[in-house]
């Protein structure tokens, strides 16, 4: 009875999102999959086409989160792919947001 | 211990708090060629991702920089002045730390200008906190000494990878805070606050300078790690196992690492966040029964937010570093 809710729900790419991140929370090992897919990930000058070599690693990164996920995801698009790197692996963020810090942790 | 990378939050504007004017006061009266080192401190000391930020941006919440004035709400009576004094002295004594540690660690390359600015730092505190109660700039000056000492003790234990318990790791975690509770001191002597409500203070900002240190020291372990400078998760993981004596004093391990497999296997940074909770709680039943509203309501939202979590770092070791390194992405793309 609730399968095609569920299905609905899951084709949800915010909700897809928000699996894969509490998965990755909850898994070291995936985080770290996860980390190293992206950073194999070549960097691209903007504009330029995305490379075979490239695809090839996006097209492993989909596939296994869409194995974390139980099959339920639609795919990151290059554009996600490179982001991400920026934001996750190379620690890149948008500094238009304000920085913080927690503590005075001399 | 933890010296974090850049996170982004959703705060979007600068906040000006009282901090920023304070210390650009502090930044107009110094010798004109220490000015733009001063005013860009936050970037130099590499607590800000680019030049220009204020110091109220650098930090998450107003506690860390502007303790004073969250406790001079429990001495409604006391002078404006009184209050802005304290908050700078409190300021000045938290960046000088900033300064000391990172020179020490050689993070920052030591310049007669980056020396020079730290004295002015400690001098100008000093003025300040004599002006807030005469003998205040002694026990900061005392202070200062207690932070670097605990500082010292922490890298020689941690360097060496020795095995330390819990009590060792607050006793030294504490000393290293010291600089944090003499300009609040200050202000409630000139508040006329009596010995308890001092005591209560004292109890107060223990609980929070602590349950912040804990929380850190438990989130960025893998980083201070990779530093090269040791952890305390890795030190209190070691003494949990009692199998300090089989390590090689240089193992360096990578991912997947032995030593990341023993600090989760010991729940070391579970214990860590209960510790952190337990101090939150702490401050936060000392600064209500102060009348500190702020403070308490500040204090209680964090151990709540250490409630919620605790039981994802039981299930999930691993968790609370995982959501530090993720929560920039998390904003940008869950937000």
């Amino acid at each position: 009875m609730n399968a095609p809710i569920l299905n609905r729900v899951s084709r949800d790419p915010h909700e897809q999102l928000r699996r894969l991140y509490r998965s990755l929370l909850e898994e070291q090992d995936r985080f770290d999959e996860f980390k190293q897919l992206l950073s194999q990930y070549p960097s691209a000058p903007e504009g330029d086409d995305e490379t075979e070599d490239a695809k090839i690693i996006r097209a492993k990164l989909n596939a296994r989160i869409s194995e974390w996920l139980h099959g339920d995801f639609d795919g990151l698009s290059a554009a996600h792919v490179a982001l991400w790197k920026g934001i996750v692996v190379e620690e890149r963020i948008n500094v238009a947001l304000s920085p913080w810090r927690e503590s005075n942790g001399y | 211990m933890a010296r974090r990378g850049w996170r982004a939050n959703l705060h979007k504007h600068k906040m000006n708090r009282p901090v920023d004017a304070l210390y650009g006061g502090f930044v107009n009266a110094l010798p004109s060629e220490l000015r733009g080192l001063a005013s860009d401190l936050p970037f130099r000391l590499g607590l800000a991702p680019t030049s220009g930020i204020l110091w109220s941006e650098v930090f998450s919440h107003e506690v860390t920089l502007e303790a004073p004035a969250l406790v001079a709400e429990a001495f409604p009576r006391v002078s404006p002045e009184v209050v802005r004094g304290s908050i700078l002295g409190h300021a000045l004594a938290v960046i000088e730390a900033f300064v000391t540690d990172r020179l020490l660690d050689g993070q920052i390359q030591s310049s007669p200008e980056i020396l020079a600015l730290s004295e002015y730092l400690r001098r100008h505190r000093d003025i300040v906190l004599e002006q807030v109660w005469p003998g205040a700039a002694r026990i900061a000056q005392r202070s200062d000494s207690e932070t670097r000492q605990a500082i010292s003790e922490e890298r020689a234990l941690l360097s060496e990878l020795g095995a330390a318990t819990f009590e060792e790791y607050q006793r030294i975690s504490l000393g290293k805070q010291s600089v944090g509770f003499p300009a609040s001191f200050a202000l409630c002597r000139a508040a006329g606050a009596t010995e308890s409500q001092v005591e209560e203070v004292r109890r107060a900002l223990s609980g929070v300078w602590l349950g912040l240190q804990f929380e850190d020291d438990a989130a960025d372990w893998e980083d201070d790690w990779k530093r090269g400078e040791g952890a305390w998760a890795v030190s209190l993981a070691r003494r949990r196992l009692e199998a300090v004596k089989q390590q090689r004093t240089d193992e360096r391990p990578t991912e997947p690492d032995l030593i990341r497999r023993r600090v989760f296997n010991m729940r070391v940074l579970y214990l860590m966040l209960r510790r952190a909770r337990h101090q939150y709680r702490s401050a936060w039943r000392y600064s209500r029964a102060l009348g500190a509203g702020r403070l308490s309501s500040w204090s209680l939202n964090r151990a709540e937010r250490l409630t919620t979590l605790l039981p994802f770092e039981e299930r999930h070791p691993g968790y609370v570093v995982r959501a530090r390194k993720l929560a920039a992405w998390a904003a940008e793309v869950l937000s």
